[in-house]
């Protein structure tokens, strides 16, 4: 975890679910948090359960 | 106030005095849930309902509607309590993970988490489990970023000539090596700086600021597991919100 938080000095993030990976999720509400512009790229059934994180 | 919870340890949460923070009339949902964590003192995620081997299997195949409408089922209520941990631990939130005894952690945040037995010692667990939260030792860290802290500060107060600013410059300077004093130095920095509503953080590992050298980095947030690995060598287009910079992300 102390690797990935100086991996989140990068200026974006772009996250790729397939399916909804905690830990991916985890890091994925971090670099939001720090308000790191992000993209996603999802899996179209994951969009009705948790659209808001998109 | 207390962020996310669940119904059996209210009895707890009376014990030491907290309540539940409570969602606002006139925001969004996502707004709202923001707002209740910022005004928390301390958060408890429950991932005792995870079941990994239901909701995050390590063999699949993209397209395969048997395995993956279940995994998503199961996953989805789970996904936002991941999520909002990530903000939780941005923001250096005291927080307690509950799980199930049998149940791992789906990551490691170094955190010990407090593992609930299904019984009347519950009550007592998650007490002392957020007594830790709010009153024990912060992460042991041998990392210090206060010379860069106090160097980031310097850099974006080079850039500014509102006459206010230079005692606190001049304070960043002289401040030595007192982080209290630096962060209080900072936060009154910030309402200086052209962009408003800046959020000062104090996250629990040491973090690196960035810079304006080099190339811009892109931080790549993807599940690792084999059956993402066929998807790997996908470009991935990453245009940046000024426009003048197009990245091709190789994955690998």
């Amino acid at each position: 975890m102390a690797a990935i938080w100086k991996d989140l000095s990068s200026a974006f993030c772009d996250c790729r679910y397939y399916l909804l990976n905690l830990n991916a999720l985890l890091e994925l509400g971090m670099a939001m948090a720090l308000g790191k512009p992000t993209r996603s790229f999802i899996n179209i059934n994951i969009f009705n359960s948790i659209f808001h994180l998109c | 106030m207390i962020f996310r919870c669940f119904e059996s340890c209210s009895g707890s949460l009376f014990c030491v005095g907290h309540e539940y923070s409570h969602p606002k009339s006139n925001t969004t949902s996502l707004e709202n849930r923001w707002q209740q964590l910022r005004e928390s003192g301390v958060c408890i995620f429950d991932f005792s309902a995870f079941q990994p081997q239901l909701a995050d299997p390590i063999h699949f195949v993209a397209g395969d509607e048997v395995v993956e409408t279940p995994a998503l089922r199961a996953a989805s209520g789970i996904a936002t309590v991941a999520f909002e941990c990530g903000w939780a631990l941005s923001l250096g939130k005291p927080m307690v993970v509950l799980i199930r005894s049998g149940q791992s952690v789906p990551f490691d945040i170094d955190i010990h988490p407090c593992i609930l037995q299904g019984d009347a010692t519950d009550a007592d667990a998650i007490i002392a489990a957020l007594q830790i939260a709010m009153y024990g030792k912060p992460r042991i860290s041998e990392e210090t970023i206060l010379e860069s802290s106090r160097n980031y500060l310097m850099q974006k107060a080079s850039r500014l000539t509102a006459p206010e600013v230079q005692p606190i410059v001049e304070g960043i300077q002289q401040t030595g090596p007192d982080a209290t004093m630096l962060k209080h130095l900072g936060m009154r920095f910030l309402d200086y700086l052209p962009a408003k509503n800046h959020l000062a953080i104090q996250p629990p590992f040491a973090s690196m600021y960035p810079t304006d050298d080099g190339p811009e980095k892109v931080f790549h947030v993807t599940a690792f597991r084999p059956w993402m690995w066929p998807q790997s060598n996908i470009s991935a287009l990453f245009v940046n919100p000024a426009g003048s910079c197009i990245w091709w992300v190789m994955k690998n």
